[in-house]
């Protein structure tokens, strides 16, 4: 198992060098280079600006610049954002883990509706409730998030029930622990719905699509056979074949997540990697634009590796095919 | 599998999972509770000012938010709103405005002699005050400040005075307040008579000196000095050092800064130091802390307030009326204040320089455009101010004829030249300059097509709408305008060092009553001269008729002469029209009811009395 | 090109089929022949009428009727129907001059106001008293018209590199599904501003338009291309192809003769079902303010207009219908897609 993880990290560093890179050669495109929205600011000063010249070779081709910063990433040092004033690596942690935080419970929530929802939406399979959970998943799918988003704070502003934005409350600082966590969860509500909601009309059609393939599975009518009650049929076997496709999605879901996030995140002001992100390119703020655009890809990437890990894990045949 | 080993791998990995997202939850979002050093606590200062209210009860705290970050805690350097705020809540000046009055009023001088020929101020500084670390403030502190200001370049191996281009002395830390404080072109000299006496000569007479040269915040000279000496002084005072070592920000006001997360929110603690006392001799401020959340822009600030998050709140023209409807729910009032200070403007790149590469900053057949003054008139008259006031404002807001918005009645001019709506007046004026129409659309005498292209900042809702207003007023007219919505650090880089730009819109708040405080925009040497900052020697005839009438303005200290001298400078602004005035915006302020000793005042606001408020709390 | 049309007839004898073919043509339609169907240009302000509701049609006087509004409280935006008063609306009348299809000078409309005496707001007007619903029309050219340019691009791009690189195999399609992956292994939105950055200060502010149709095809291109390679991969095996290559023909005359007509179905499909995605890119873009800008209007950028807390609070709704229609858009789209790709493979049914 460890080496099966060990094998699929290797070939993924080329993967993030190649999208680095990329992103690097795009930034480059733009008119000026990391500097010139600073050089005309008053109060930054001119050793650092000189500092930050020679160690991200700002004067020299492309090709340097990025094998400087590369190296510079791999020691830790993001490189500076004028608009914060502060080193990029203090400013991404936090938003990150935000972001990280609202991917995830978007997840969370969306497999825990769409499975049962796919499961009954099988074996129910034709009724009422089928069809009608077809035409609003249909519905679901096609909303755009950021409408979505928008017709949450419409939502939120006329019952005022939800915070309009951001991830914790004023005087956050000053909750208990157990205050914090509500606080958070409280702020989370409304960006997960707008975030999940797509999730869960896709992951629900393809566990109603797998559930109904495996039940012509070969087994079950064994199981039928053998005298075991429906339900335990459903539930044990049918179930547990039936997940394991859906797994795979994991990586697709991940990376609309991930997107998605991004709109979700301006819209209700959620301070994340998306919103810093979009904030920067507004401001020419280059050293953010980069490090953010290398770090959503990174969690993307982590993202599909834990999935191909937990399919690994659930189908060992996957393990013992790559070994060959 | 055996299914009991199936059913508990199956439970526990979610359960982990759980755990640790939960600690995580709010691990990594601690506050930052830094480590700051004790302060020493004086016992209150025998000059203590006492303030005239009620006294009130100790302890709890304000929430605010406040629309877009700091850039720097450096008052030398700062340019943004929101550092204006932090640094103001932090630092204090030797005098102040009376809120009702205006006139101006001891701060932390208690007290001043002007001498007969009114050249020479003799403040008293109050006895036993001392900064927020503790460390006394005296007439040193004040010295230090203006020296600052004034420091000059010097030659290091002779020491002698460095010179620029022009013969003018070369500054060692140019501020806002080096060209500010500089009366005619020179500087006033100061000394320290005592510990607490310091003497100020201007070179001639300066009539509004007690508003501008007392009103400048005193810098600690225990704290700065050092950088001060070894020319890092412009670094200091950071963000860097607001997150990382805040109590080095030290000042007399009656707040510090405890915390400050980039983007985030800042905190404010109570200043032990403090020398206002109420009437019982306790010494002030009521409030523990300040929370203030940073937001994106206003909207989200007035959404803040309308939910009944924060305690004070300026609220927007157009955000009113749904602002109102939560007043009873909430427990909070809504004030109509009056004409604000505020101002919008519109204005053209007059500047003929070049940049490093040699490219002229605009292109010069534009630029002879927008330096004919019949142009700018009849860009003006083209612009629907009326229609900006209903649609836009929802008719909380007034005309801004001139410089000087309604607010300060007493300086304003009503006998200027006004540009009503009238796009008749525009073709005509265009029509003389030459220009032609072909189509509707308008060409200059060269045949090219007259086109400019408009930035202004995209964090500000109603003036992205009076920009697109602005555009389609200008397609009436022939003229195509090409908007530029920026994020409002990006114009303030364009606008005073890069000047890539043709034509912006902006606005202005605040400002002292005095009409000196525009000096630093009137004056052609000043660097918020908009349309073309910081000439060596005015640039057109007009501009030097200004120089001349501000320096008058300055120099004498009767009303009613300065009134004269004022009413001629706003008469050439209309006329010349370099900053095209659009409209002021209706000032409203909101409230949470529990606030006590609330007394908003037009020139004071809400919150200038911040030291005797105090929330009565409803068990 | 008989397959085309077969694909259609089924397409037309399924009631799903139908209904979202319809509401697809009754859109396109709208777009182009937008200047007739909207009463106002899209850039008409009224500073009088900023954030007026959707004014009633009425039956009155034997014609259709406008009713007539009037400001209760400019503070609030708030209008309310005066009694008895409206205007009476002229279908077929005059109004403002366009060119019909670019070419022809006109000046008829579908509805105007008589004499001009009044507004009709079908939504209701925005921030500067434009009119919603031609906006809407036009703004419809810009995000119904990227959709069609863009993925034309990426079908001709992800055939050529997805046909070639199964038809060829070996190293050639070991590069090419590298860079497939590699594109596909990149977030999408976060490429798409990232590409924006890059690109936009090299071109003028009307040249936005192609700028992100570029944009998008280049992120789109990869999964096409890739589900293209798995098709000829299966069909290189087909008994034609070999004949023809075994004739000496070039491999480019096999692609379009022997392998195209039959991925053209697939093709269709997964162009149907791609399109939404490039709807709500320009949709997101304009909305951020990086796509189209002013003047153009687009239903992206009337969203960003509508973000406004005001519009909230004070309940402008109307302000959100750009919304709808993507939404709209992007359902029809889909649906039409899943109908097509059940008559084209029948094995994906889920029935």
């Amino acid at each position: 198992m460890i080496a099966f993880i060990f094998r699929r990290l290797l070939t993924l560093i080329p993967l993030l060098l190649a999208i680095t890179m990329l992103v690097f050669i795009l930034m480059s495109l733009a008119p000026g280079d990391f500097l010139t929205p600073v050089k005309a600011q008053r109060d930054v000063p001119a050793e650092l600006i000189q500092a930050i010249e020679t160690e991200f070779g700002l004067d020299r081709p492309w090709y340097v610049q990025y094998y400087k910063w590369l190296g510079n990433v791999l020691q830790g040092n993001l490189g500076h954002s004028w608009a914060y004033k502060l080193p990029v690596s203090d400013l991404i942690g936090q938003r990150l883990w935000a972001t990280f935080l609202l991917s995830l419970s978007a997840f969370v929530f969306s497999w825990i509706i769409a499975i049962p929802l796919g499961v009954l939406a099988a074996v129910y399979k034709d009724s009422i409730f089928d069809r009608v959970s077809a035409g609003l998943a249909y519905t679901a799918l096609s909303i755009p998030e950021f409408f979505l988003a928008l017709l949450l704070v419409f939502f939120a502003a006329q019952t005022g029930l939800f915070p309009l934005g951001g991830a914790t409350s004023i005087d956050y600082d000053y909750l208990s622990f157990g205050g914090q966590v509500l606080d958070r969860a409280h702020h989370l509500i409304l960006p997960t719905l707008a975030l999940g909601i797509g999730s869960i009309a896709s992951i629900m059609r393809i566990m109603r699509a797998n559930f109904l393939d495996t039940i012509r599975a070969g087994f079950v009518a064994t199981a039928r056979a053998k005298g075991l009650r429906e339900r335990v049929v459903m539930f044990k076997h049918v179930l547990r074949n039936a997940i394991n496709p859906l797994i795979s999605a994991f990586g697709f879901t991940f990376s609309g997540l991930l997107s998605g996030a991004l709109m979700v995140e301006i819209v209700l002001q959620y301070p994340g990697l998306g919103q810093l992100m979009y904030q920067s390119i507004l401001r020419e703020d280059q050293f953010v634009v980069l490090a953010s655009v290398m770090l959503g890809c990174i969690m993307l990437v982590v993202g599909n590796l834990l999935a191909d890990v937990l399919l690994a894990w659930s189908d060992p045949r996957i393990r013992l095919e790559n070994k060959k | 599998m055996d299914r009991r080993l199936f059913q508990r791998v199956r439970l526990r990995p979610p359960m982990i999972a759980l755990a640790i997202v939960v600690f995580f939850f709010v691990g990594c979002g601690q506050g930052e509770k830094v480590e700051r050093p004790e302060p020493v606590v004086h016992p209150i200062p025998q000059d203590a000012l006492v303030v005239d209210f009620p006294a009130g009860v100790f302890g709890g705290h304000i929430t605010e938010t406040v629309a877009g970050d700091i850039g720097t805690l450096n008052p030398l350097i700062n340019e943004s709103v929101g550092g204006s705020v932090v640094i103001g809540r932090i630092l204090d000046s030797l005098t102040t405005l009376d809120s009702e009055t205006g006139e101006v009023i001891p701060n932390l001088a208690k007290s001043w002699d002007i001498s007969e020929d009114n050249l020479e101020y003799t403040f008293h500084l109050r006895k036993g005050v001392h900064w927020s670390d503790g460390h006394p403030f005296t007439a040193e502190d004040v010295v230090f400040t203006w020296q600052t200001f004034f420091a000059k370049k010097r030659d290091p191996d002779t020491g002698a005075v460095l010179t620029g281009e022009d013969g003018r002395p070369l500054y060692r830390y140019n501020s806002r307040a080096t060209f500010g404080q500089q009366i005619n072109g020179q500087e006033p000299t100061f000394e320290k008579l005592d510990d607490y006496t310091v003497r100020f000569t201007t070179p001639e007479v300066y009539a509004p000196f007690l508003l501008f040269g007392g009103g400048v915040d005193i810098l600690p000279k225990h704290i700065l000095g050092e950088a001060y000496g070894d020319g890092t002084l412009l670094d200091q005072w950071s963000v860097e050092t607001a997150i990382n070592e805040p109590w080095k920000i030290v000042g007399l006001n009656m707040f510090v800064l405890e915390a400050y997360r980039a983007g985030e929110r800042m905190v404010f603690g109570r200043n032990p130091n403090y020398w206002k006392v109420n009437l019982e001799g306790q010494r002030l401020p009521y409030v523990d802390r300040i929370i203030t959340k940073i937001v994106q822009d206003a909207n989200s600030s007035n959404v803040a307030f309308a939910q009944g998050l924060t305690d004070f709140e300026s609220i927007g023209p157009d955000n009113v009326a749904w602002v109102r409807r939560g007043a009873e729910r909430f427990d909070y009032t809504v004030l109509d204040m009056g004409p604000s200070s505020t101002t919008n403007f519109v204005w053209f790149n007059l500047n003929p320089g070049e940049n490093s590469e040699g490219k002229p900053f605009v292109p010069p057949y534009k630029l002879e455009w927008f330096s004919d003054k019949r142009f700018r008139q009849a860009v003006s008259y083209g612009i629907n101010r009326e229609g900006i006031i209903r649609g836009v404002f929802f008719n909380r807001a007034d005309i801004l004829h001139g410089y000087v918005s309604p607010k300060r009645k007493f300086w304003y001019n009503d006998a200027i030249r006004k540009y009503s709506y009238a796009p008749e007046k525009s073709r005509a004026l265009f029509e003389e300059m030459g220009f032609e129409y072909r189509g509707g659309v308008l060409f200059d005498r060269e045949g090219r097509q007259v086109e400019f292209s408009l930035m202004t900042n995209s964090n500000n809702g109603l003036r992205v709408e009076m920009a697109t207003v602005f555009k389609e007023n200008m397609a009436t007219l022939g003229i195509e305008v090409e908007l530029q919505f920026l994020d409002f650090n990006t114009i303030v880089t364009k606008i005073s060092d890069s000047f890539d730009y043709e034509a912006c819109m902006l606005g202005l708040g605040g400002g002292a009553p005095d009409p000196y405080a525009g000096k630093d925009i009137l004056m052609s040497g000043g660097r918020m001269h908009f349309w073309h900052p910081q000439q060596t020697t005015p640039a057109t005839q007009w501009e030097a008729r200004i120089d001349q009438l501000m320096l008058e303005v300055g120099r004498h200290t009767d009303v009613e002469l300065r009134k004269k001298y004022f009413n001629e400078v706003q008469v050439i602004l209309a006329e010349q029209q370099p900053l095209i005035f659009l409209v002021s915006a209706k000032d409203f302020v909101g409230y949470q009811n529990r606030w006590q000793n609330i007394q908003p005042s037009a020139l004071g606001g809400l919150t200038w009395n911040l030291e005797s408020l105090w929330p009565e709390v409803n068990e | 090109m008989g397959i085309v049309w077969n694909l259609f007839k089924e397409v037309f004898r399924r009631p799903l089929g139908i209904a979202s073919a319809s509401v697809l043509l009754a859109l396109y339609l709208a777009a182009i022949f937008a200047d007739p169907l909207a009463p106002y240009q899209t850039n008409a302000i009224d500073l009088d009428r900023t954030y007026h509701p959707p004014t009633a049609i009425i039956w009155g006087e034997g014609g259709l009727r406008v009713q007539a509004y009037e400001l209760i409280d400019p503070t609030e935006a708030l209008y309310q129907a005066i009694e008895g008063r409206s205007y009476a609306l002229d279908l077929f009348a005059p109004g403002f001059e366009y060119r019909l299809l670019g070419l022809i000078p006109m000046r008829w409309h579908l509805f105007q106001v008589e004499d001009d005496a009044g507004p009709v707001y079908l939504l209701g007007s925005d921030s500067t008293g434009r009119d919603v619903f031609s906006r809407l029309v036009f703004g419809a050219r810009v995000s119904l018209f990227i959709g069609l340019l863009g993925i034309t691009i990426t079908m001709v791009l992800g055939f050529i590199v997805g046909g070639l690189s199964g038809y060829f195999g070996g190293r050639v399609d070991f590069v090419a599904m590298r860079m497939v992956e590699f594109m596909m292994a990149i977030p999408g939105l976060y490429l798409l501003l990232a590409l924006r950055s890059a690109l936009a200060p090299h071109f003028a502010s009307d040249q936005m338009f192609f700028v992100i149709v570029v944009i998008l095809a280049l992120i789109g291109w990869a999964g096409t291309a890739r589900v293209l390679r798995g098709m000829t991969l299966s069909l290189r095996q087909n008994q034609y192809v070999m004949a023809a290559e075994s004739m000496g023909q070039s491999p480019l005359v096999i692609l379009r003769k022997h392998i195209l007509p039959n991925l053209i179905s697939y093709l269709l499909v997964a162009a149907t079902l791609s399109i939404p995605g490039y709807v709500l890119g320009e949709a997101a873009l304009s909305f951020l303010g990086l796509g189209i800008q002013e003047p153009s209007a687009s239903w992206g950028l009337m969203l960003s207009q509508a973000q406004d807390v005001k519009v909230f609070y004070l309940n402008f709704w109307w302000m959100l219908t750009p919304g709808i229609a993507i939404f709209v858009t992007v359902i029809a789209y889909n649906v039409l897609g899943d109908v097509m790709r059940d008559i084209v493979d029948p094995k994906t049914q889920t029935r």
